[in-house]
Formats: structure tokens, C-alpha cells, sequence
């Protein structure tokens, strides 16, 4: 009797385990439960929306996958994008904030600086020192979900 | 002048000259063939599945003789424009999908490896290297249906002769940066594309519209860049989710999730297609919404026969021909697969007519999109320098309206017309027709589609069709009578303003939120079962585009919210449908989440716009069934939606 409750409780557990580490998908809807699952989880604030980290990466990338208030996983390479400026000009207002992106890449034709950072909580941090120093530009960080054919 | 109008010329000289009729009674239509070579001039008879591609030629089909799946609808009209030789000559279309199989003896012919790219592999061979046979085909039937070669051999494309490039962002986007950005004319390969086929997206979301994650939008915007400032044609699928599971509904009476859902639906340049069917009516499953443009051809499911032909038992008939991922492993077509033909076991005349499974069949509003890329790289062919704006004006102005009174009609297995009532009160669908003077504050019913409606700019608009089904003949030749008459063309940008603030709406037990400020606030209880007037917009004289509303909102239950706009004229759109898929998901809270309406283009704009909320009863399932039982016991709704909530809302009317 004793064992088999011991049983339960060790399959329970692991259960519990595989809920909260099944490497979710973006554009997939978590339950509260399965989020709660997770822990307490780091939280950064975008414009009106707040997204939660979680613990684990897509497998061979670097990006992050958050959930957003809906509990909704989305998929952000920790990227902050910036457009209206010339790329010298965010270069050297770039320069003087902190934290400092890891690599900045200038598409010419669409005119958009994509500026890396190594986490998401950088690349949030950054997003708002970014809006300090260059209060013309426009900034995005771009969190994707989910494209399927249709 | 581009050297495809000097090559035409060239050809128009040595060509016979022949003569098009239009189907639809207008003149007979008498020009040069441009075209030379052993297929100049002929229509895809000369292609031996021909006759299985009734969305190219509808009159002689095989499937003619099957009444119950294959009555009463109609092609695409363009033979009569392939007979003028014209057939997408000059025109780079590229295919973003799941990869594409360019070795294929269809589309060999046609592709252009500089217009390509294989994000996984890293070269300009976009084969799927995920050859699952779920998603690993897609493209490369995608690619087919818009531009298989004429070479006597399976398919012909609705453009047979453009150039054809492919991407497979479905399968790389998570694993690899930026793969939407650069698809979107930002890469050498995709900047020299004149239409893209996008036979995707997510419309069971509410994802923010502009806001500070939102890239896409602004990726799209940049497409009207290309084609040297004249802008690319972008042409994406509505979605095919018009059907029961989402709502637990036990017939598909609405449209349960909105293809207003994925962001990139509301950009003015994305070209939304619905699907039809081979009987002329919208494809059981084709998303329906305020946001579509337009119809091409998806058929149904082609679950029986031997090449998808009779109705069977479900309203079933068949879908879009093309070609497959070669051989009978991977691909639509393999030895698994539900139909003869798909299996390479069907023959005609004692002859097998797919033995190497290289071609299979396709439904979905994922095969409508490619039929109106086809149409629109015709439309380009005809004349290079047409706008993105001009191209989707001539859809329009070439569409006929079909299914007349669809709304009156039931679904299967339904005993409840499309333009039911729904009580919001009790959340019944019921037998009774609605119409748009039922939309009104303090209203406690809302019809579920209100049908065709002809807008005070005197064009007729549908939820389920957009603007219709286009007529390329039709449409060609309004393409040649822009570049006879240049000041017919619109080139610029709409004009797309801010959002304004409509309705600030909280509950008495929450602190008002200062940034909302700018709003007409109210206080009290959310106006759920019933219909309330929640803002007006005012506009200053300008000709409507499109009409958006944008929703933030804590502790509302979304699936139960749906919203309508009435124009100054008095056109009435439904924007947003009360009682869909978010329900089912509890979804009480949205931020910037975008909705719009095509259905007052043209109109003029001045005046006040009224903003209705249509909410049904959160607390009760979606109950459609005469005993009154939910569709689904499992159903998670809106119980819990605490008292306490926020809801604002924004609109703006994009300017012509």
C-alpha cells in the first residue's frame, strides 16, 4: 500500500515535471494551470503588454520564448528593431546607452537598424534606453507567434 | 517601357490575331496573340489533367457530369486571356511557404533560382527539407497552381509563364532570424518579386495590431517599396476555419475565429482571398470576415471517388489541381493517400494519368490565394505598370457577385440560416432573418451575417465573398485600358492615420487609467446581452479605404464581444462576430487587438461613424442545438470574468 503511494506520488511529480518542461510551441495557448506549472517567472512590460520568460529555448536557437498575457507563447530573438533614422545617426545614439547591444545589423533598403542583445530582459532594458535617447525613432521588439498553412 | 512590353510587341508582330468574347456579354475583345512557340495562343487543353481544372476552365470538366458536387458555379475566365498569348510573361511571382520543389518537371521551366531562397540550407534551392507529408508539400502545390508550365505534360498554372521563385519561411521562422523581414522584399531574392503568395497565417489569436512587438505590420507596409515605388501585390489567405470545432457549434452557422485575427489581414495592401467551390458557393471551411477582398477557387475536400467527384454524403466535391512533391513518399499524393489519383492509381482511356504520384489535388483558401496570384501576375503581364492599389481595384471592379442570398440559406446539417439572429441573451441562433436595422443600441438580438449588401458608393460587399470572384478576362482588359489611360492608375499610399479614441468603459470599483483618458469615459457594468452604441468616430471629408477598430480590454470576456460600425451613409458592417472561438478559451483580456471592414469602401467618409458592442450572455456556453445542450461539455467559458474590469476602445478610417 505504502509503496504504491509512494509510486503515485513519484509518478505524480514527474507528471507535475513533464507539464512544466514540455518545450511549448509558439502560438500555443497555455492553460493557467500549465502556466502555473512554471513557477514564478521573470516579467517585462512592452508598451501595454507584459510578457513572462520562460526557462527554455527553442532547440538550436538562441531565442527566447515568452508568454504574454493571454497565455499565449510567443518567440522573441531579443531584438530591438529601429526605423525613421539613418543608420549613423542611431549608431551614435546607440553609443552612449547601456546595455549595449551583442551585434546591430542596417537593412538599407527598409532602413531598419536590428540591434541584438544577449537575453530578453536586455533586450527589454534596452528597448527603453533606446526610446530615451532617440525619442524620434521608431522601435519595435518583435515577439512572432505562429504562421500555419493554410 | 520594360523589356516584357518591347517582347510583346515583338510578338504581336509575327502573331495571328484572335478573338476573345467576353463570357459575361460585353464586346468581343480583338487583339494580337503576343505570344510564339508551340503553345502560343492555346488554352491548357493541351495539358493532359486539364480537365481536371475547372477553376480554369469550368464548361467542359470532368467533373461536369457529377451534378450534386459540380453545378452551378463558375471558372476564373482565363482562357479567353491565355488565348491572347497572355500568360504572365515578365512577371516574378514568389511562393512563401513551406519550401518549394523547383526540379519538378511543371515548374523547372519557370523558376528563377535568383528569386529563391532556402533559409535552412542556405542556398537558393528552396526545397522543404521538412518533407512531412502534412506541410512538406505545400508550396510546391501553391507554386503549381499559380505557375506550372504549358509543356504537354499534368497542369497547366493560371500564369504559365512567369517566373517562379519560392522561400520556405513555414518551416525555418523559429529556428532562423529575421526570415519574415527578408521575405518581405528586404532580401536581394525577394526584393525582385512583383506578387507574393502567402497561403498562411494565425487567425485564432488576438495579437496586438501596431504596437511595440508588432514588426510585421511595418515589414508589409515596406512592400509597397518594390516594383521601383509602384509596391508588390501581396496575396494571402482568409483561413479556413468556418467550420464547428472551435465554437463546439453543431453546425458551421458562422464563422468562428475572424481572419482579422492575424494582423497582417488589416493591412490595406494584403489582398485576402476567400475560397469558393466547384458549385459556386463559398468552400464549407473558408474563413469569413470584414477584411476580405476578394474569392478565388479552393473547392471542398475531395474525400471520395477517384478523383474527388461526387458530393458523398457531406456536401463534399472536388478541389484545386496541381502539381506534388515528387514520387508516391512524399507529397499529398503517395501511397497512403484517401483517392486513386492520389494514390498514382487512377487511369483514363486505359492510361494512368499520375503513375508517379507527381500531382495531387488541394482545398483550402491556401489554394484560393494562388489562383488570384495567378490572376494578378496576368494582370501585371498585360501591364507592368499598374500600382498595388491599381491591381486591387481591378479584382474588385472585375468581380461578379455569386450565391446571391446565402445568408437565407442553411449549413449542413443545420436548420438555421447563415443570417440567423442570435439572442444575447440566452446565446440561441435563431430561425429568424436578420438585417441591419436590427443592429441598434439597446437591441438584445444581432444577425449572424448580413448577407450582400451594396454600400452608398454602389458596391456590393459580402463577409463571405469580399467583393466577389474576379473575371480575368475582365480584369485584363481593364489592366490594358490603365496603360492606354495612365490617369486611370492610383499610385501613393492611402492615407493611414492614428487611432482615435471611441469608449473608455471601467467598472465603478477601479481606479480610472490616466493614459485613457482622452476617451468618453462611462462607468458601470459591461454591457453584456445586449447591443450598445459605445462611441462614434468623426471624420472629415475623405474617401473610406478601410474602417479599423482597435480594443484593449482587462477582465472582458472577448468571445462573448462582437462589433459592428454604421457609417454616415448607413452601411452596417459586422466586424467582429459575439460567441467565437475566444469563448471557448476564457480569453478576458486583449491588448491593440485590430479589427477592420472593407465594406464601406468608396463611401464618402465625413460624418459620424457609430461603434456598436454586440455581447452575448458570458456566463452561459454557446448553445445552438434545439435541446438546448451546449456543443461541448468541455467547454471553458466566462464564468469567472471578475467584476472588476477596463475596456477602450479606438477607430480610424484609412483614407484613399
Amino acid at each position: 500500500m505504502k509503496k504504491s503511494i509512494i509510486l503515485g506520488l513519484i509518478l505524480t511529480s514527474l507528471a507535475v515535471l513533464g507539464q512544466a518542461t514540455d518545450l511549448p510551441n509558439p502560438g500555443q495557448k497555455l492553460t493557467k494551470k500549465q502556466i502555473a506549472a512554471w513557477g514564478d517567472l521573470p516579467a517585462y512590460q512592452i508598451g501595454k503588454s507584459q510578457f513572462r520568460v520562460l526557462p527554455v529555448k527553442p532547440d538550436g536557437t538562441e531565442a527566447t520564448l515568452v508568454i504574454n498575457a493571454q497565455g499565449v507563447v510567443g518567440l522573441s530573438r531579443n531584438e530591438v528593431t529601429i526605423s525613421g533614422l539613418p543608420a549613423e545617426q542611431v549608431q551614435a545614439g546607440l553609443g552612449q546607452i547601456t546595455p549595449q547591444p551583442l551585434s546591430m545589423q542596417y537593412f538599407e533598403q527598409a532602413d531598419v537598424t536590428f540591434a541584438r542583445y544577449a537575453d530578453f530582459g536586455q533586450a527589454v532594458a534596452g528597448f527603453h534606453a533606446i526610446q530615451a535617447a532617440l525619442p524620434e525613432a521608431t522601435l519595435r521588439l518583435p515577439i512572432q507567434f505562429n504562421r500555419i498553412p493554410y | 517601357m520594360t523589356s516584357t512590353f518591347m517582347r510583346f510587341s515583338l510578338f504581336s508582330l509575327v502573331s495571328a490575331t484572335l478573338l476573345a468574347c467576353n463570357k459575361d456579354g460585353g464586346q468581343p475583345v480583338e487583339q494580337a496573340c503576343v505570344e510564339s512557340g508551340p503553345y502560343a495562343c492555346a488554352s491548357g487543353e493541351t495539358e493532359p489533367l486539364y480537365p481536371f481544372q475547372w477553376a480554369l476552365n469550368y464548361e467542359n470538366s470532368y467533373f461536369k457530369v457529377y451534378p450534386d458536387a459540380f453545378s452551378g458555379g463558375l471558372d476564373l475566365n482565363v482562357e479567353p486571356v491565355h488565348k491572347l498569348g497572355i500568360k504572365g510573361q515578365g512577371v516574378n511571382v514568389l511562393v512563401l511557404d513551406s519550401g518549394t520543389d523547383l526540379h519538378h518537371e511543371e515548374l523547372t521551366p519557370n523558376a528563377d533560382r535568383s528569386l529563391s531562397w532556402n533559409f535552412l540550407t542556405r542556398n537558393n534551392d528552396p526545397m522543404p527539407v521538412t518533407l512531412d507529408n502534412a506541410d512538406g508539400p505545400h508550396g510546391t502545390v501553391v507554386a503549381g497552381i499559380i505557375g506550372a508550365a504549358q509543356n504537354g505534360k499534368g497542369v497547366m498554372g493560371i500564369a504559365p509563364a512567369v517566373r517562379l521563385g519560392a522561400a520556405n519561411v513555414l518551416e525555418s521562422w523559429q529556428t532562423e532570424p529575421n526570415t519574415f523581414f527578408l521575405s518581405y522584399g528586404n532580401a536581394p531574392w525577394s526584393s525582385k518579386a512583383h506578387v507574393f503568395n502567402a497561403s498562411y497565417g494565425l487567425d485564432t489569436q488576438s495579437m496586438p495590431y501596431e504596437s511595440e512587438t508588432d514588426q510585421e505590420t511595418s515589414s508589409i507596409r515596406g512592400l509597397k517599396r518594390l516594383r521601383d515605388g509602384k509596391g508588390a501585390i501581396f496575396i494571402k489567405s482568409a483561413g479556413n476555419s468556418f467550420d464547428l470545432g472551435d465554437c463546439t457549434l453543431k453546425a458551421a452557422y458562422y464563422n468562428c475565429t475572424n481572419p482579422a485575427n492575424d494582423p497582417a489581414s488589416l493591412e490595406p495592401n494584403v489582398i485576402i482571398v476567400a475560397a469558393l467551390n466547384a458549385r459556386g458557393r463559398a468552400s464549407s471551411y473558408s474563413s469569413a470576415g470584414s477584411v476580405l477582398w476578394i474569392s478565388g477557387m479552393g473547392g471542398e475536400y475531395a474525400s471520395y471517388g477517384v478523383y474527388g467527384e461526387p458530393a458523398g454524403p457531406d456536401e463534399d466535391g472536388p478541389t484545386i489541381f496541381s502539381t506534388d512533391l515528387q514520387g508516391c513518399i512524399h507529397g499529398y499524393s503517395y501511397i497512403g493517400a484517401n483517392i486513386p489519383f492520389k494514390r498514382g492509381q487512377s487511369e483514363r482511356n486505359g492510361i494512368q494519368d499520375n503513375p508517379n504520384c507527381d500531382y495531387t489535388s488541394m482545398n483550402g483558401t491556401s489554394a484560393a490565394a494562388p489562383t488570384i496570384t495567378g490572376v494578378a501576375a496576368l494582370m501585371l503581364s498585360a501591364n507592368p505598370d499598374l500600382t498595388w492599389r491599381d491591381v486591387r481595384d481591378i479584382l474588385r471592379l472585375s468581380a461578379r457577385k455569386v450565391d446571391a442570398d446565402y445568408h437565407r440559406r442553411q449549413p449542413f446539417n443545420g436548420n438555421k440560416p447563415y443570417g440567423g439572429l442570435l439572442n444575447l441573451s440566452t446565446n440561441q441562433l435563431t430561425a429568424q432573418l436578420g438585417q441591419t436595422a436590427d443592429i441598434h443600441d439597446g437591441a438584445s438580438v444581432v444577425p449572424m451575417d448580413l448577407g450582400w449588401q451594396r454600400n452608398s458608393a454602389g458596391l456590393d460587399y459580402s463577409n463571405r465573398y469580399g467583393f466577389g470572384v474576379p473575371d480575368t478576362l475582365r480584369a485584363v482588359t481593364l489592366a490594358q485600358a490603365y496603360a492606354s489611360a495612365p490617369s486611370l492608375s492610383r499610385g501613393g499610399d492611402v492615407n493611414i492615420p492614428d487611432f482615435a479614441p471611441v469608449a473608455y468603459w471601467h467598472s465603478e470599483n477601479v481606479a480610472p487609467d490616466p493614459d485613457l483618458d482622452a476617451a468618453p469615459a462611462r462607468i458601470g457594468p459591461f454591457p453584456y446581452q445586449r447591443i450598445t452604441s459605445i462611441g462614434t468616430l468623426s471624420s472629415p471629408a475623405q474617401t473610406v479605404d478601410q474602417f479599423q477598430v482597435r480594443l484593449s480590454g482587462i477582465n472582458v470576456c472577448l468571445g462573448s464581444l462582437g462589433i459592428a460600425v454604421k457609417s454616415p451613409s448607413g452601411t452596417v458592417s459586422l466586424l467582429k462576430l459575439p460567441e467565437d472561438h475566444f469563448k471557448q478559451q476564457a480569453w478576458d483580456s486583449f491588448e491593440d487587438y485590430g479589427l477592420g471592414s472593407f465594406a464601406f469602401y468608396g463611401e464618402a467618409a465625413q460624418g459620424d461613424w457609430e461603434i456598436f458592442a454586440l455581447a452575448s450572455n458570458p456566463m452561459l456556453p454557446t448553445v445552438l442545438d434545439d435541446s438546448g445542450n451546449p456543443g461541448n461539455d468541455e467547454t471553458e467559458f466566462c464564468t469567472d470574468t471578475p467584476p472588476n474590469f477596463h475596456f477602450y476602445a479606438e477607430a480610424r478610417i484609412i483614407g484613399q
